[in-house]
């Protein structure tokens, strides 16, 4: 449909106002909010993630795309929650750069990417401790991402999975790590479930682990 | 002090970059990088005018008064956003009770942590304004140079025309590089050459190319060489020594100190005036990174 692959274009070059126009004129023509959605936003996104990741597309032009995603997300988020009440979208997942880190590019890029595919993300920030990983995860989430750049903060993404296994959540909760120092070594040796290298793969991970824990992560 | 820097400089001097203070500090007196290295250096004062004295003594000819983590939007992450004058003012007067008369006392303007609009929603103002709070306790404190480092070229030029509007001291400008399928790049994905040129244009005095992701093998030299041809103003390089490993709950940095002091002369010999090392330098490779650019200046 071409007003969809319109909006895509528009949401690659970062128009927002563009996107917001052509969203609107979408609903307005009858088609279905989550053709608008698939077809248009995320189909935009996607293609954004796959030209950052080789290189096309920088990080100003991705925050860009995001910012005209949210645009669109505006239009169609109160559209979505009606069309869909009574159904849950069940996946949710946590982000958070942990404690003693304020390393936020790289999670927040994540971020990006699973809100560009339609997931729900809560980013808890920077410097995130155990404690609020924990509370996170326990109010929902069945992911949890851990993000660090340096190699001695890292270590403390071991305390976070002790944590979450005190606190029960083990087997409810997929943990996902990633950060430039990160490695799937590492991440096999501290029991993590998922590493994701790039911003670009994190999508894919998520999918898989949401699989794992048979959750049900389309509308 | 000011005018000798850059005059020594355009004499055809090479000179040793500053030590990385903040991961020395790691190495040699056992600071976890966790918590603000800022509040750090101000409840470990004997500890830290140590490193700084220890970083002179292995040859730098800058000292890294460790300042680069007091901007108000990094503090901010901490709680400690009020901060702003007090850790950098205190940072920057303990470097200099311990600078030699021939060094020179440098404060680091760092990561701002913010992007500006219309990526990101920091506004001109915002970014200006949070340099000229950082460069006030710098100059309050004795600083000789001010140093700025970001992923955004664009707010290092801010930073430079902060400091140009509140002093007449030398400034270096530092640009970050990653090398990619499309060459050597900012965070931003400006080219080197461009990203360079910005900088010159903004009014540095010395243009650096620190950290990021460029190997002291190899990249480095290409890093230089293209800076070279994009401006007229001495360069600095200062790369990491590789990326760190945790191997057996160790932090182990790849390039040792003699694999990187054997790359120096070809840095200089691209047309850098100022080497050094960044995260994860040791004193050992500083003092083998100085002996080469003494043995170039002889």
């Amino acid at each position: 449909m071409e007003i969809l692959e319109a909006i895509a274009e528009n949401l690659r070059f970062g128009e927002a106002s563009k996107v917001e126009e052509l969203v609107q004129a979408a609903l307005d023509d009858g088609v279905d909010v989550d053709d608008v959605l698939q077809g248009g936003l995320i189909s935009g996104m996607t293609t954004v993630g796959i030209l950052f990741r080789d290189e096309e597309m920088f990080l100003p032009e991705v925050m860009l795309s995001a910012k005209a995603m949210d645009a669109g997300m505006a239009i169609l988020e109160p559209l979505l929650l009606l069309k869909h009440s009574g159904k849950k979208k069940e996946a949710k997942i946590v982000l958070g750069t942990v404690v003693g880190d304020v390393h936020s590019i790289g999670k927040n890029l994540v971020g990006i990417m699973l809100k560009g595919a339609g997931f729900e993300v809560e980013d808890l920030g920077v410097n995130v401790s155990p404690e609020k990983f924990v509370e996170a995860a326990a109010g929902g989430a069945q992911i949890v991402g851990m993000s660090a750049l340096l190699t001695t903060t890292m270590r403390s993404m071991k305390t976070n999975i002790e944590a979450l296994d005190s606190a029960g959540l083990r087997g409810k909760v997929k943990i996902l790590v990633g950060g430039a120092v990160l490695t799937q070594k590492y991440a096999d040796e501290i029991g993590a479930d998922g590493y994701a290298p790039d911003a670009g793969s994190v999508v894919d991970k998520v999918k898989e682990l949401l699989e794992q824990l048979n959750v049900n992560y389309l509308y | 002090m000011q005018s000798s820097f850059l005059e020594r400089l355009n004499d055809g001097e090479l000179m040793v970059a500053d030590g990385p203070v903040h991961t020395i500090v790691e190495q040699e007196k056992g600071r976890a990088l966790e918590g603000h290295l800022g509040e750090w250096i101000f409840d470990n004062q004997d500890d830290f005018q140590a490193v700084v004295k220890a970083t002179y003594a292995a040859g730098c000819d800058l000292g890294h008064a460790g300042t680069q983590g007091n901007g108000r939007y990094r503090l901010a992450d901490y709680g400690l956003e009020d901060k702003v004058y007090e850790f950098t003012f205190t940072a920057t007067q303990l470097t200099k009770e311990v600078t030699p008369e021939n060094c020179y006392v440098m404060g680091t303007i760092g990561i701002s942590g913010r992007f500006l609009e219309p990526a990101g929603d920091m506004t001109f103002d915002e970014a200006y304004d949070s340099f000229k709070e950082q460069i006030i306790p710098m100059i309050d404190g004795g600083v000789d140079v001010i140093r700025i480092v970001e992923n955004d070229t664009e707010q290092v030029v801010i930073a430079i025309k902060a400091a140009n509007d509140l002093c007449d001291l030398p400034v270096i400008g530092q640009n970050v590089f990653y090398p990619g399928k499309r060459g050597i790049r900012t965070l931003m994905g400006v080219e080197a050459k461009a990203a360079t040129a910005r900088l010159e244009e903004g009014g540095a005095d010395v243009i650096g190319a620190v950290c990021g992701d460029i190997s002291p093998m190899g990249d480095a030299i290409a890093t230089v060489k293209e800076m070279r041809q994009a401006c007229d103003k001495p360069l600095l390089i200062k790369p990491n020594p590789g990326m760190a490993e945790l191997i057996d709950d160790q932090m182990v940095w790849p390039v040792t100190p003699e694999e990187m002091a054997k790359e120096v002369l070809g840095w200089i010999d691209a047309g850098a005036s100022i080497a050094g090392g960044c995260c994860g330098a040791s004193l050992e490779h500083l003092k083998l990174i100085s002996a080469v650019v003494r043995s170039k200046n002889n």
